[in-house]
């Protein structure tokens, strides 16, 4: 933790702050469906199914994959960049999560673009050809929008993988205080819990060679899928 | 270092290659060159269903593959070129060797299909069965372009469960990839191994022996969003009538239909794969779905 600043620290809590308004809370990513089936009922079976996509799909896809592109970033480097874009994309295995993916990135892109801060203004324009659906031949994933501006907020790859699990991790328990549903202190012990399992899925995905990016949970790609067809929901599909 | 003589073992591996191309003209499609070595082969093409569409039989007759095997096979279908691929019968990676002074673990099949314009490929090989202790790896790659078509599924069975050989020891990992214009549009990447809890798990394979991928994607005849809605709409019609709700699950990611089966019998999932593929096949290429006759043999 050397040369952070307290101003770093505000803008990665900013952009890791639910209040971000990207439509993250919009999706459930398979766990709606979960819920439905009972396979998701209670504060362990939460914990389970949240903590093995954290530190299977999450660390072996975006989490490598943000390594790989903040390593882009860092080299200027934009095919590399844009091809691991593209890979995020393509590790999305249902309709849903591709749609969560994009949806938020497109957001996140288009909120940055409203603001009035120099510093990120100058950002968007250094890093144009990385972000317009034209220049990268498709859109943009949430995951590579993230990693954009955290390296614009000079966070180093650990606070922007750290951020990254939060959000996910802070989304999903939140879907499931909704759902489950769990009481406010159930949904602390389990960001507790939950969080205890970041630095691992960290360590793993910064170990992982190229050809051993993108793990499939098959069930909860086929729950995600089957929330496009549920009777009532909460979440988008 | 120095290596003694009389240690060294001559490790017990096939390397094979069948590489496959196929060209199209007035007389329909053709095998035109067949390059082998090691023990893939190929029969003549049959043609059931006319000249345009060659069906193909792979033929692996050790019918398995065990520790040191690398087996990659290799199909180019030219312009307008149609093929239709499968096999007589299941494949298998077998334990894998526990010696490992006579060689790595590893077991290795690689599958690649190119598509150029307006070829079609119908890859539909049957089960490929793991046995407890395996050490596999098994990779689909299929390179095609924006007017070209694919079906294609693989079938995975874990152990064999109905002889109480489950496969709680070993490792097995699934590799689909599907490339359009050189871009990846697909990845499923499935990973099963002691180290995670894939196999048991709820979000994984909730311990379930068989799970299968079908893939369909033709993005010059599904363009447009509302015909894909419709006919997924009635691809899931088909999968309620069969009771098979629980089963299979259907989605279109951007024009790409991903057809997830999750279960515990390899020929259940194959007769509702054969079911939607009958559906879709004529909306597809206006041809109705033949099935190969070895599937009955």
């Amino acid at each position: 933790m050397i040369n952070h600043n307290a101003l770093q620290f505000n803008r990665l809590l900013q952009l890791c702050s639910a209040n971000l308004p990207v439509g993250g809370f919009s999706f459930s990513q398979g766990l709606e469906y979960a819920v439905e089936m009972g396979w998701v009922k209670d504060v362990d079976s939460t914990l389970n199914w949240v903590e093995l996509n954290l530190s299977q799909s999450i660390a072996r896809t975006d989490l490598a994959i943000i390594k790989r592109q903040y390593e882009a970033l860092l080299n200027n480097d934009t095919s590399a960049f844009i091809k691991w874009n593209q890979h995020l994309i393509a590790c999305r295995e249902s309709n849903e999560l591709h749609l969560a993916d994009v949806a938020m990135g497109k957001a996140l892109i288009r909120l940055l673009k409203q603001l009035d801060s120099p510093e990120i203004q100058q950002g968007l324009e250094k890093y144009e050809a990385l972000i317009e659906p034209e220049n990268i031949g498709s859109d943009i994933s949430f995951v590579s929008a993230f990693v954009l501006i955290g390296s614009l907020f000079k966070l180093d790859l650990m606070l922007i993988q750290s951020g990254y699990c939060w959000t996910y991790i802070d989304n999903q328990v939140a879907a499931a205080t909704k759902l489950v549903p769990l009481g406010q202190t159930q949904a602390q012990n389990l960001l507790f819990d939950i969080t205890e399992k970041v630095e691992a899925s960290i360590q793993l995905a910064n170990s992982l060679q190229d050809e051993e990016i993108g793990a499939s949970l098959p069930r909860l790609a086929m729950a995600s899928a089957w929330h496009e067809t549920q009777y009532t929901r909460l979440f988008r599909s | 270092m120095i290596i003694k003589e009389t240690s060294k073992v001559e490790p017990r591996q096939w390397l094979a290659k069948l590489a496959l191309t196929f060209s199209h003209n007035a007389y329909g499609t053709q095998l035109k060159t067949t390059s082998r070595k090691g023990p893939l082969s190929v029969q003549k093409a049959f043609y059931p269903e006319g000249q345009e569409c060659a069906h193909i039989y792979l033929l692996h007759p050790p019918a398995g593959i065990v520790s040191g095997d690398e087996l990659n096979v290799e199909i180019n279908i030219e312009e307008q070129g149609h093929v239709l691929v499968t096999t007589p019968g299941a494949n298998r990676f077998y334990r894998a060797r526990e010696d490992l002074s006579i060689g790595e673990t590893k077991q290795t099949q690689i599958t690649s299909l190119h598509l150029t314009n307006e070829a079609v490929a119908e890859n539909f090989p049957q089960e490929t069965i793991v046995y407890e202790g395996a050490d596999g790896f098994n990779t689909v790659d299929v390179h095609m372009c924006d007017n070209s078509t694919y079906f294609g599924w693989d079938i995975t069975c874990l152990g064999l469960p109905s002889s109480n050989q489950y496969f709680d020891k070993g490792q097995y990992t699934q590799l689909n990839r599907l490339y359009c214009g050189g871009t990846l549009i697909y990845q499923d990447r499935i990973e099963i191994s002691p180290k995670n809890q894939l196999l048991h798990h709820m979000a994984g394979l909730a311990s379930k022996s068989v799970f299968g991928t079908f893939l369909i994607y033709a993005p010059l005849q599904l363009n447009e969003l509302k015909q894909r809605k419709e006919i997924i709409e009635v691809l899931r019609d088909i999968i309620d009538a069969e009771n098979a709700q629980e089963l299979i699950s259907i989605t279109d990611i951007r024009g790409l239909f991903v057809i997830r089966y999750l279960g515990e019998q390899a020929h259940q999932c194959k007769n509702l794969f054969i079911k939607l593929w009958q559906h879709l096949r004529p909306l597809v290429i206006e041809a109705s779905a033949i099935e190969p006759r070895i599937w009955h043999t």
